[in-house]
């Protein structure tokens, strides 16, 4: 590789570059203040994390599809899903800096560490290479790890610490030996690659599967729980309600948002080569169904009995995590798109007017970050000024903070998938492909299961609107930071009505994504 | 089928105009209670004028939609915003006008959360407006679910002592109902067409291609075909709006809980979506899962049965109700079977009956909840029991009351006797037996509002009562149009039969009846 090709390539890793060089003048400017004020920490972060997503704008029309360094995709997904990672970390680093839980430590090299998360995270959805993918992942898991500590005084923190560690290491363990399996069988640590040889192993002839392919289900599967784990999906969720209860609520709002996109980023790259039309994926395809299932149904009906606002939340991203991994069952799963248009059987039907599994999942992803930061962005808000995460704690706020508490209830809407909100248009562009490819069961579950989170989710506003003030409430306390986090909720509220209602856009977006 | 594109927008201002006021409401300081009241009343009088105005430009000689604009709104997905009124909705619309108007004019008294009240008032209106003028499966879903937040509120925030319970309660089982109906939604834009230029949310379109047996075909599920879960699906969804047994109990309680304002507007017209849905998807749609092979299929008769059950289960509780309000709801699920009644016969006089039903209901049902409201707002209860001898210190109140009831037991030359008579001709052609046994409901009807009429207006005069003003004249005001209305439909029902006429011959000409 001569120089010119070098340089060139490294042009098109700039947004990471800026980031990784942001999470170093964090750490410089920390050690300038010498811990005194962590503020000026905070914005500088926030500053160059919106620098990056700057770049990433502008870079995304010259969106190529090379691949740099033979290791990182430079197309439009993983644009996509940076600008969704940069927009949610941009906003993390935000409510950080107004979460009043972090004014009393000294938390300084915080912003260092959130900011490194996000590189990984970066890394995890643009790279096309299983070695990069797990370094890539360890980054974000390693520096997530810290970040729930974050409040070493409070016991819950530390407690949350070592149990997402420990879950962690054992998810990591078992995702790194299918990486070994599977590089085994392709010889090659190339994605595309592997890809193919799973597409091929998976072949299902006159006698089932080959040894080779079954090994390779095995892979898949132990790869499967790594990912599972990392997007909290059933049976691989215990760690997460702890875990998002535990950790300080801007660390919750990063794992609960920008982790777990960048983890469904990661999951649609490694699964996106495998499907059109292989019959081979069905297998896979209903195993990835059935955790759909039952995380959307377990996370639903957990939720129900919730106390603490975080936790709810917890449990809802759980389910969140099965909804999403519908539409990547929907993805893998061999093209019947013709079943749904009589029993004619003219081949696969073009996928003109259809969104593909792996769109809806974008279009879902983006709607989810909208959704959750809002929600955590309120929850912080009614914490800050109130003291209270409890859902009972948020009895009659709605009359002392009608405009976060109304933003709020538009979050809910979303989250349960209620128009004119851009989570119902999510959950329209996942049922589409889930229909299509012929998981109609699924789909039902799918939209029951939006019936079962209304429950849950408007406790929240019932206790907001619908009871009366609780005695035991304290006088709302100063330097909440009330009017920013207002802000902020409101903008995000603006967001999340104006993508359900202004369709076109970022549809459009999602349909240029080759996924 | 379709006149020409209007260049007036008409539609489009009665729906969104509540929603200018929306944002009017939002930026006027909370304490200024009058100057919110009278900007929800204005900005829901418009709906009311401008629909109006459409009944007098309205050409009641055709069977085709009018006043029909149509817009690209997602072009990737052939998503449009098309709106048009035929026969079937424009009498419906100008329902929406009057009673949400009076809705707001009856909840003048309103002192808590005035601001969110009126602002929650109008955004029901948009929704309720937009689901009737809505000709895209889309977006008439997007409106459906538009209704379900603004009610949660209203009743949850102002409602009486079990609020929080029948707000969620009413929330859940609609939700529940309209999911199913989206994944119809999703399953019928996929079996559109084979490519996205084909593939269409039109109802119009969808009704062409339904009548031409595109769902006729489709992949079967667990030994039901493709039609028949599409009907089934769309079915639930709207059965648990108007509401059909069983899926009926979350009605009492939501009306019981719920201030008179919204009972009103719930009884009046949210009740009216569910029969209006069935005429225009399941009906329009899907003929062919109701009419086939020359006669009535089994989810026909699974209709009409429902019906005959509406009638005469719904009367039967009502007499057993000791609360004046919770007769009036299940009053309401009795007159409800009617209009299933009338649909399941798919003939003109049938659904003509149906559709009279719809209107008539929603004007004395509309005004027996607002005389529910008018005593409990003085006695602070509502137990039949403890009323007697109220004709006599309130004389005003007792002759509006007579004739709310006598419209709502179907008294001949009263609105409400078209409805139920047309209804019950048009089904005997179909399922005579059915009508049969439902007459019963009517009878029983006829007995519990006279004996409510005994109860509460005659008998011997309490003391407690006898300082209780007549009518006040807010009170009158709200009162006297839906009275007008009684009467005008009782002795001129031509007004809107020939209105609905056309639409209604269309419709049953699907089925082979003219």
């Amino acid at each position: 590789m001569n120089l010119e090709t070098y340089l060139h390539d490294l042009s098109r890793i700039w947004p990471e570059i800026v980031l990784s060089v942001t999470a170093l003048l964090a750490l410089l400017c920390d050690l300038l203040q010498r811990g005194r004020d962590t503020r000026v920490t905070g914005w500088v972060t926030a500053l160059g994390v919106l620098f990056t997503l700057g770049w990433i704008c502008r870079d995304f029309a010259r969106a190529d599809g090379a691949t740099v360094f033979g290791m990182i995709a430079h197309d439009r997904f993983a644009m996509f899903f940076k600008l969704l990672i940069c927009a949610g970390t941009l906003i993390v680093t935000l409510l950080s800096l107004f979460f009043r839980g972090f004014q009393r430590d000294g938390v300084g090299e915080y912003y260092s560490v959130l900011t490194v998360a996000a590189v990984g995270a970066i890394f995890m959805v643009s790279t096309n290479h299983l070695l990069l993918l797990f370094l890539a992942l360890e980054t974000l898991s390693i520096s997530s790890y810290a970040l729930a500590g974050f409040l070493k005084r409070d016991a819950r923190s530390s407690e949350a610490a070592l149990k997402y560690l420990v879950f962690g290491v054992l998810a990591s363990g078992a995702m790194l030996y299918g990486f070994s399996l599977l590089y085994g069988y392709a010889g090659s640590l190339d994605l595309p690659t592997i890809a193919a040889t799973i597409r091929t192993h998976l072949q299902v002839g006159e006698n089932g599967l080959t040894p080779a392919g079954i090994g390779c289900g095995i892979a898949v599967v132990l790869c499967l729980v790594g990912f599972g784990y990392k997007v909290a999906a059933f049976p691989f969720h215990f760690w997460s309600p702890d875990v998002y209860e535990g950790a300080p609520t801007p660390v919750t709002t990063f794992l609960a948002v920008v982790s777990k996109i960048a983890s469904f980023g990661m999951i649609l790259r490694f699964f996106g080569g495998i499907p059109h039309g292989s019959e081979g994926a069905a297998p896979l395809a209903s195993a990835i169904a059935a955790v759909a299932a039952c995380s959307m149904t377990f996370g639903n009906l957990a939720a129900m009995v919730q106390q603490n606002a975080k936790r709810l939340l917890a449990y809802s991203s759980i389910a969140h995590s099965g909804y999403l991994l519908a539409g990547v069952a929907a993805l893998v799963a061999p093209g019947a798109a013709d079943a749904a248009h009589g029993a004619g059987g003219q081949g696969v039907v073009a996928a003109l007017g259809t969104i593909s599994g792996g769109q809806a999942v974008a279009y879902y992803a983006a709607a989810y970050l909208l959704m959750n930061l809002g929600a955590f962005a309120v929850v912080i808000h009614l914490s800050n000024r109130f003291g209270s995460e409890t859902i009972d704690g948020f009895a009659g706020l709605g009359w002392k903070a009608p405009v976060a508490s109304g933003a709020l209830v538009l979050f809910l809407l979303s989250l349960t998938g209620i128009p004119p909100t851009v989570g119902f248009i999510g959950k329209w562009y996942l049922l589409q492909p889930i229909w299509d490819k012929g998981l109609h069961w699924l789909a039902v579950l799918l939209v029951l299961n939006s019936v079962v989170s209304l429950f849950y989710y408007f406790r929240l506003a019932r206790s907001l609107f619908l009871k009366d003030e609780s005695q035991a409430l304290a006088s709302p306390r100063t330097g909440a930071f009330a009017t920013e986090l207002t802000v902020i909720a409101v903008t995000l509220a603006i967001g999340t009505l104006w993508f359900g209602v202004s369709l076109n856009w970022l549809s459009n977006l999602v349909l240029s994504l080759p996924v | 089928m379709i006149s020409t594109i209007d260049t007036t927008h008409l539609l489009s201002w009665i729906t969104l105009a509540p929603l200018l006021g929306m944002v009017a409401i939002l930026f006027t300081p909370r304490d200024k209670h009058d100057v919110i009241k009278t900007i929800a009343a204005a900005f829901t009088g418009i709906p009311l004028v401008l629909s109006g105005w459409l009944y007098f430009k309205f050409d009641q000689s055709l069977a085709g939609y009018q006043f029909y604009e149509d817009f690209a709104w997602v072009e990737a997905f052939n998503i449009r915003y098309t709106v048009g009124v035929d026969g079937l909705s424009a009498p419906l619309v100008l329902l929406t006008g009057l009673l949400m108007f009076f809705a707001v004019f009856s909840s003048w008294n309103v002192e808590k959360g005035v601001k969110g009240y009126f602002m929650l008032l109008l955004l029901l209106t948009v929704g309720i407006n937009g689901v009737f003028v809505s000709l895209d499966f889309f977006l008439f879903y997007v409106y459906w679910e538009l209704m379900l937040l603004p009610m949660y509120f209203l009743i949850g925030i102002w409602g009486g002592p079990r609020r929080e319970y029948a707000a969620i309660k009413f929330f859940l089982y609609t939700l529940a109902g309209s999911v199913l109906m989206l994944v119809a939604m999703i399953a019928m834009y996929l079996h559109s067409g084979a490519t996205a230029a084909e593939r269409t949310f039109s109802l119009v379109t969808l009704a062409q291609k339904g009548q031409g047996g595109l769902f006729d075909s489709g992949p079967a599920l667990l030994g039901m075909d493709f039609r028949s879960w599409l009907f089934l699906f769309l079915f639930i969804g709207f059965a648990i709006k108007i509401p059909v047994f069983p899926f009926h109990t979350w009605l009492p309680d939501a009306h019981v809980e719920a201030p008179t304002a919204i009972s009103v507007v719930l009884a009046g017209i949210l009740l009216k979506l569910g029969g209006y849905g069935l005429m225009r998807v399941n009906m329009q749609v899907l003929p062919g899962a109701l009419w086939s092979d020359g006669g009535p299929t089994g989810w026909a008769t699974m209709l009409a049965v429902l019906g005959m059950i509406n009638c005469v289960y719904g009367a039967f509780v009502a007499m057993a109700q000791t609360d004046f309000k919770k007769l009036v709801a299940y009053s309401s699920v009795a007159h409800m079977g009617f209009v299933l009644l009338g649909l399941a016969a798919m003939n003109p006089n049938g659904i003509a009956g149906a559709n009279l039903q719809l209107v008539n209901h929603g004007t004395s049902s509309a005004m027996l909840f607002l005389l529910v409201g008018v005593i409990y707002d003085r006695a602070h209860h509502r137990e039949i029991a403890k009323f007697g001898g109220l004709a006599a210190h309130m004389p005003m109140y007792a002759s509006l009351a007579f004739l709310g009831i006598f419209t709502s037991l179907g008294l001949p030359g009263l609105a409400g006797f078209w409805g139920e008579a047309l209804s019950l001709i048009g089904c005997y052609e179909v399922f005579p037996k059915i009508t049969i046994v439902s007459t019963i409901g009517l009878i029983v009807t006829a007995a519990f509002l006279l004996m409510t009429i005994r109860k509460v207006f005659f008998g011997p005069k309490k003391e407690q009562y006898a300082a209780f003003p007549d009518l006040t004249l807010r009170e009158w005001a709200c009162l006297t149009p839906f009275g007008v209305f009684c009467i005008l439909l009782g002795v001129a029902p031509f007004l809107l039969t020939d209105w609905i006429g056309p639409s209604v011959n269309a419709l049953a000409a699907l089925f082979g009846k003219s």
